[in-house]
């Protein structure tokens, strides 16, 4: 209980002065992904691959890698990053350049509470919350966040063989002002071709 | 009741004594298997169980559950007041809260789990006689007295109350007000969209909260790849995106989901 008082009366100080309280219009689209390979991986491995997915994608949507700079406001970086959030947003950390070892995830997960909440993300955020369970998810994103890519899931759904086949689900968040809904799907659809599963959705 | 009233009453109900900006709101989700809390529910309506008339429901353990589950997840009866201090309760009130016109009720009950499971279940089903319909009753009042009065008055009224209410709208509440505002409405709401037969919803928090538990309807869903099915509901909680990160609300469901995979053990 005092951990998290201490924690959002220090995230809450920082935010109130940044004025980083708004909600973001924010829309969501969510595409079913087929279990495979990519997802059959340890949670980390899963993880990093679907990262490096995204940022082999960074052509496809560079609004959605925009970070709001203090003094310059939204800002379209040449390099992509994105914040990374392991156990299910425990730590975050942002990464960027071409590829994201899955090792460079798990040694966050050893990170001390005391500075687990010291950075927010302001930019693309990735969660795997599959390791905890949740089906679903609807987000809404806070200021500097312009979108969150969520892997959800598994569960198991019927095929058009008649057998059950399990999916995982993945959902963007998306800054509304910033892109349309059309947009962010091609986006998805990309990340999804590039898992190189099948789709259903 | 025609629309302008509609709307008179729809925005008392909504807007009172509540934060007038919409919270950055996420909500996880997680399925639920029924099957134990089903047969607990049939050992507590067995005649003599319960008191005559009332009836135990799937909710309602739910409810249990979560008030158990709360106690170490206190956190999410704390509140962020807008001057950026957090507002912390001595006490989890949980609210019943169902959005919709009759059907709708606010239940306050404290501390459910810790009183014997039929008490609970009886107290939880008597909390909802009153509530939503009186706080309904109340606005619709209001707004019947407001048409009763000569038309001139009502101009007047009119434009100093949309003034009013925009001007409202822009200003910053007193704390001491919210506090007040918790007091009377409960710190942690529960939606039992199971009554309107629904699985999961949206919902944006704007009352003084910084969690709402969603109930969901009872549905079969495959299970393996023999397409063997099991009854689920799905458990959601949307929370203040601005004070609380994804795992803390699916560690909070994990809690509530373990309690309720045996709950005639857990909640005894």
């Amino acid at each position: 209980m005092m951990d998290f008082v201490q924690r959002v009366k220090q995230h809450s100080k920082r935010i109130m002065r940044m004025k980083h309280v708004d909600m973001v219009p924010t829309a969501s689209v969510k595409k079913e992904v087929l279990a495979g390979a990519w997802s059959n991986a340890k949670p980390m491995e899963r993880l990093a691959r679907l990262c490096n997915v995204v940022l082999d994608n960074f052509d496809k949507e560079q609004v959605l890698w925009a970070e709001f700079d203090g003094r310059k406001g939204l800002r379209v970086s040449k390099n992509p990053a994105v914040w990374v959030g392991v156990m299910g947003g425990k730590t975050w950390r942002r990464f960027s350049g071409k590829s994201i070892d899955p090792l460079d995830l798990e040694s966050m997960s050893d990170v001390a509470p005391s500075v687990m909440y010291d950075v927010h993300s302001n930019g693309l955020e990735i969660i795997d919350l599959t390791e905890l369970q949740v089906c679903d998810w609807k987000g809404g994103l806070v200021k500097p966040q312009v979108a969150r890519l969520v892997l959800v899931g598994p569960h198991w759904r019927p095929s058009s063989s008649g057998k059950s086949q399990q999916y995982f689900g993945l959902v963007l968040d998306f800054d509304q002002r910033l892109v349309d809904g059309a947009r962010a799907s091609d986006f998805l659809d990309a990340v999804v071709s590039g898992l190189n599963v099948e789709t259903d959705g | 009741m025609n629309p302008r009233d509609y709307i008179a009453v729809r925005r008392s109900l909504v807007m009172d004594g509540a934060q007038r900006r919409m919270v950055p709101t996420s909500s996880v989700f997680r399925l639920l298997p029924t099957e134990p809390v089903e047969e607990l529910v049939q050992e507590l309506n067995q005649p003599g169980r319960l008191p005559t008339g009332l009836k135990a429901t799937v909710e309602h353990i739910v409810i249990v559950a979560a008030a158990s589950a709360l106690k170490r997840h206190s956190h999410f009866t704390c509140l962020l007041l807008p001057g950026g201090s957090i507002y912390e309760p001595t006490r989890a009130v949980m609210a019943t809260a169902l959005d919709g016109p009759g059907s709708g009720a606010i239940g306050l009950v404290a501390t459910p789990d810790e009183k014997p499971l039929d008490e609970a279940v009886a107290e939880l089903d008597a909390s909802e006689a009153d509530g939503y319909p009186r706080f309904e009753g109340e606005a619709r009042k209001a707004v019947l007295q407001r048409r009763t009065r000569p038309l001139k008055y009502r101009l007047l009224v009119d434009v100093f109350t949309e003034g009013l209410f925009f001007i409202r709208d822009k200003v910053k509440i007193p704390e001491r007000w919210i506090r007040i505002a918790v007091e009377q409405t409960g710190n942690f709401v529960v939606h039992p969209l199971m009554r309107l037969g629904i699985d999961s919803a949206t919902v944006s928090l704007t009352g003084p909260r910084s969690a709402h538990l969603l109930v969901g309807s009872i549905h079969p869903e495959l299970s393996g790849h023999q397409g063997t099915s099991h009854n689920v509901l799905k458990l959601g909680l949307a929370f203040d995106a601005r004070i609380f990160e994804p795992f803390e609300a699916a560690l909070f469901l994990a809690d509530i989901s373990d309690l309720l995979s045996d709950p005639k053990v857990s909640l005894a």
